[in-house]
């Protein structure tokens, strides 16, 4: 190998989860820093934008790209890494499909900040002080990014060649990706690397021929049983409608799947998936009777795209009907 | 569920409608179709195509 490979960690609107994810590989990070140069870091070492602008096009081999593209400075960001990568990858639910960040699609950016500034019972602003984009400083101009309308997943503003899914992304297909670029074997384009089926198909769960739930609990408030499927039980569980690749993680640790690999290959919107697998195992002879089950999910939208509202078919539109409107 | 998931999506519950019918009641068919066609009508187009015009504007000011 004449060269090494260069690569590039680009952060955004994410909560540092993914550059954890990163450090926990553990001894396999000296693998990655035999095998590569990392370029840009900027969570681990002091880099800027300028040190990314100085590097020529096309130079990087990978770019990995985590969390939303949530305000303009972000877009700079994700259009930069697209310039000077030869590959780039979504890393994490977030820059795959929007993620946490973009559960905040279903408010207006003013409606959130008004929440964050004005109404959440520990802040104190009667002057109704907000952040400005620009301030004149003694020292010079300060400005500050501008928050865009709505949380995007990463292949919404640039193109993507790769995703790594998960909250955080998990060691294993973290060190696939990295060996596929080592061995020139890649995938082709567009592909999501991890399992292809669910993660029902990985669950040790115990499942029953046919489910009947009469019920919806909340998780915490019942003694799940370990060996039994969650659904079964009446317990909202992800698994169904979510990609496989994490040994069923949370299952297997007493916890629902949230869905953050996504949906399966064969899945075009995850939450109309689940959607319809709720529907397919409640057990009701009326509409009264249906209504009074399902009316235990809370927050449908928000559990059936926790990790992908940005990605939904739906998408959240704003302007026809407000369910909340104060 | 469908409708409470349609009303976080911003749209209109309205918009969607189930009934039951069976084939031999063309009449009462024929009415629900029409009265929901109605309902539909006066509705008015979702407003689509929002983020596609959102991200574009986005783009120019990101410049």
């Amino acid at each position: 190998m004449p060269d090494k490979f260069k690569f590039a960690f680009m952060p955004s609107a994410s909560c540092g989860g993914c550059e954890i994810a990163i450090v926990d590989i553990d001894e396999v990070i000296l693998k990655v820093a035999e095998l590569a140069d990392i370029v840009y870091w900027p969570t681990a070492l002091d880099f800027k934008d300028h040190h990314l602008e100085a590097l020529p096009d096309g130079s990087i081999t990978v770019g990995f790209f985590n969390g939303a593209v949530r305000n303009d400075h972000d877009v700079h960001h994700a259009k930069l890494l697209r310039q000077k990568s030869a590959f780039v990858v979504a890393f994490g639910a977030c820059a795959q499909m929007g993620g946490i960040p973009s559960l905040g699609n279903f408010w207006t950016t003013e409606e959130l900040a008004h929440r964050m500034y004005d109404t959440v019972p520990s802040v104190n602003n009667p002057e109704g002080t907000r952040p400005q984009l620009k301030y004149d400083a003694p020292e010079g101009e300060l400005t500050l990014p501008r928050a865009m309308d709505r949380a995007y997943a990463l292949d919404q503003v640039i193109d993507v060649d790769y995703y790594l899914p998960g909250c955080p992304p998990q060691v294993k297909w973290i060190v696939a990706a990295v060996e596929a670029v080592a061995s020139g074997e890649l995938p082709p384009k567009g592909t999501v690397i991890a399992g292809t089926k669910a993660v029902c198909d990985e669950c040790p769960r115990e499942r029953s021929e046919e489910k009947q739930v009469t019920e919806f609990k909340r998780i915490h408030l019942v003694e799940n049983d370990p060996e039994k499927c969650l659904l079964e039980q009446g317990i909202m569980c992800c698994g169904p409608a979510t990609r496989d690749g994490c040994e069923a993680a949370c299952v297997t640790a007493g916890q629902a799947c949230r869905g953050c690999f996504g949906p399966t290959d064969n899945v075009n919107d995850m939450g109309a998936k689940l959607a319809s697998a709720i529907a397919s195992i409640t057990v009701a002879d009326a509409q009264e009777e249906a209504d009074r089950i399902l009316g235990h999910l809370d927050d449908p939208a928000g559990y059936f795209y926790r990790f992908g509202l940005a990605k939904s078919m739906l998408g959240v539109q704003r302007g026809e009907f407000k369910p909340e409107a104060e | 569920m469908l409708k409470k998931i349609l009303g976080q999506m911003g749209l209109n519950p309205g918009r969607l409608r189930l009934e039951w019918l069976s084939a031999s009641e063309a009449q009462r068919y024929a009415a629900t179709v029409a009265e929901f066609t109605d309902e539909i009508r006066a509705l008015g187009p979702i407003p689509a195509g929002v983020e596609d015009a959102a991200v574009a504007k986005e783009e120019v000011h990101a410049g």
